[in-house]
């Protein structure tokens, strides 16, 4: 008896390990070992085709950290990641605020509002790149209709305009799930907090300012957090609409990494690229993380 | 009074909405519209919204003629389905075990598993690569299904982990006292019980998948290889001009993970938000 009850524990303590060895044998192959490499990487002079590698100490970080370009490139990475994510926070909450409140086909809108999300990004970008057409697209016809503007528009031509464009496709995107994140915040406001405030004479602004915002206030940290991340990592709009260009006006570092990587085969320097961006993204999800807990105390 | 006055309200808020809707909704209308459009209605100017006649044809050209996309249709299908069956099958797996048993290191590995999201494809692609190749597995499907598999598996250990926690154990553990083992407790109790979570994990395995870019364009150079994500893109350089066709082709790919999408979302938007406030 006792000796079954001790390989029955001894199978009890196996078990969740074997259960879970698959999908940590996954993590490691596609994750960990990949991410060792590219810390290896950014030591060494390296290439994606062939067999050289050459330990080179930090010159690839002392070549990154002093070439005028990679503060170009982080300086349009964050204003390009700062503009969508303000669009999709923006949008986001106006959505969910309409789609929380008194309106009618509720249910319809609420799926509605998905669609964006529905399709897949490959296919957004190629169907963007049809609507904002310099010759045949549909918005310089509307545009031009209702006369906001006067000739026709390369939308995707200028560097100025194309990082705009892709921004606000990255944010059309992105839009239907933060709203949705957002709409399971508000509706788990209770109702009998607005009722007190009801009762004690608050109008919809006092509402808004004084219930809303401070029970949404972790919400929107954790869709903050989340929608930066998604953003600093924006790829698919980018490369299908502008491949980075024109001249180098979307190169995100993402772009950059992945130029860097298939189009001049230079392992160490996307790696090192890589580790920058690392360093970024846990940076700022330190910083996340630090509000949304100062927020429980 | 106040009876009437709140329509009025609710009135103009629907009115608002379904602007802002519309609007948002419209590009895929467009996408429909063009798709069924010929050569000479596409570089039309002004734009007209609806073809005279619509040309289904432009779906029969792009699938058996220009493009490759039946061919790449069938990779898409090879790779999205193993992925979904592969997360499935180890997901479940891992989320009964974080679910059902207490082990040194469960929360390190669930949170290890949430982390890893936060890393794009594209600054692991190039070390991927190596190993892809290494392995002598470029311009296969195993190249495709390998990584897809890890990329959506967080979210399937995750969804499955929720919809676990919300089934009682005390189901299964009458069912052993009856005299079942673990195993027929699992298949018999939890499993049917489990269902909704595993489709919609699996669906979800499926979209993300079939929507990959990044590593099919990366890991496949030849032709016959590609997925419909690959094609698409190529397709638009290749013929830059005829947006029927793309659009037509851009459309027999959507339908099916739009499908899918129709089928799961009620449950998908619930698991993504839940997993998104929780953590």
């Amino acid at each position: 008896m006792e000796e079954v009850m001790f390989t029955e524990l001894r199978k009890r303590h196996a078990t969740p390990y074997a259960l879970i060895a698959p999908v940590l044998i996954f993590m490691i192959i596609v994750y960990g070992y990949p991410l060792l490499l590219t810390f290896k990487y950014s030591f060494q002079d390296v290439s994606l085709i062939g067999s050289k590698s050459i330990f080179v100490g930090l010159a690839n970080y002392k070549r990154v950290l002093t070439d005028p370009k990679f503060y170009n490139t982080l300086i349009l990475t964050l204003k390009w990641t700062v503009l969508t994510v303000a669009l999709k926070i923006g949008f986001g909450f106006i959505l969910a605020m309409f789609l929380n409140g008194e309106i009618y086909l509720k249910k319809i809108y609420r799926f509605l509002v998905l669609i964006p999300w529905a399709i897949p990004q490959v296919v957004v970008s190629i169907l963007w790149a049809w609507i904002l057409d310099g010759q045949y697209g549909y918005l310089n016809y509307y545009l031009q209709k209702m006369g906001l503007i006067e000739n026709a528009i390369y939308w995707l031509s200028s560097p100025r305009l194309a990082f705009i464009s892709t921004s606000v496709v990255d944010a059309w995107i992105g839009i239907p799930l933060v709203t949705m994140i957002f709409l399971s915040g508000l509706s788990a406001i209770p109702d009998s907090f607005y009722e007190a405030a009801r009762v004690d004479g608050a109008n919809a602004l006092q509402k808004f300012v004084h219930i809303t915002l401070p029970s949404m206030k972790k919400v929107i940290l954790i869709a903050l957090t989340l929608t930066t991340i998604w953003t600093f990592n924006s790829f698919n709009v980018i490369f299908v609409l502008t491949g980075g260009g024109p001249m180098g006006g979307t190169e995100t570092m993402m772009i950059r990494i992945y130029k860097e990587t298939f189009g001049k085969y230079n392992l160490g320097m996307s790696a090192t690229l890589s580790v920058a961006v690392f360093v970024i993204l846990t940076a700022l999800s330190i910083f996340y993380w630090k509000q949304i807990n100062k927020d429980e105390d | 009074m106040k009876i009437k006055k709140i329509p009025i309200l609710k009135i103009i808020n629907t009115a608002i909405i379904t602007v802002i809707i519309g609007l948002m909704i419209v590009p895929f209308f467009i996408m429909i519209s063009t798709s069924l459009k010929s050569y000479a209605e596409v570089t039309k100017w002004p734009p007209v919204w609806l073809p005279d006649i619509p040309k289904w044809e432009n779906f029969s050209t792009v699938w058996s003629k220009a493009g490759n996309i039946r061919i790449a249709f069938v990779n898409s299908l090879i790779v999205s389905l193993s992925t979904m069956l592969l997360c499935t099958v180890l997901g479940s797996f891992a989320a009964y075990s974080a679910s059902r048993f207490k082990f040194a290191g469960k929360k390190p590995f669930l949170f290890g598993v949430i982390i890893t999201q936060m890393f794009s494809a594209v600054i692991l692609i190039g070390p991927m690569y190596g190993i892809i190749r290494d392995m002598g597995l470029l311009n296969t499907h195993l190249s495709l299904i390998i990584p897809n598999t890890a990329f959506s598996l967080p979210m399937t250990v995750w969804l499955l982990y929720g919809y676990l926690d919300g089934i009682s154990p005390s189901l299964e553990e009458a069912a052993m006292l009856d005299g079942c083992t673990r195993l027929q407790a699992v298949t018999r109790i939890l499993m049917p019980l489990l269902a909704p979570g595993i489709i919609t994990s699996g669906l979800f395995a499926f979209i993300v998948s079939w929507n990959d870019l990044i590593f099919a364009n990366s890991f496949i150079t030849r032709t016959e290889m590609r997925t419909l994500s690959v094609a698409l893109t190529s397709y638009r350089s290749l013929f830059e001009t005829y947006w029927h066709n793309m659009m037509a082709a851009s459309l027999i790919s959507v339908i099916p993970v739009f499908v899918l999408f129709l089928m799961i979302q009620k449950y998908l938007v619930k698991g993504l938000s839940a997993g998104g406030v929780k953590e």
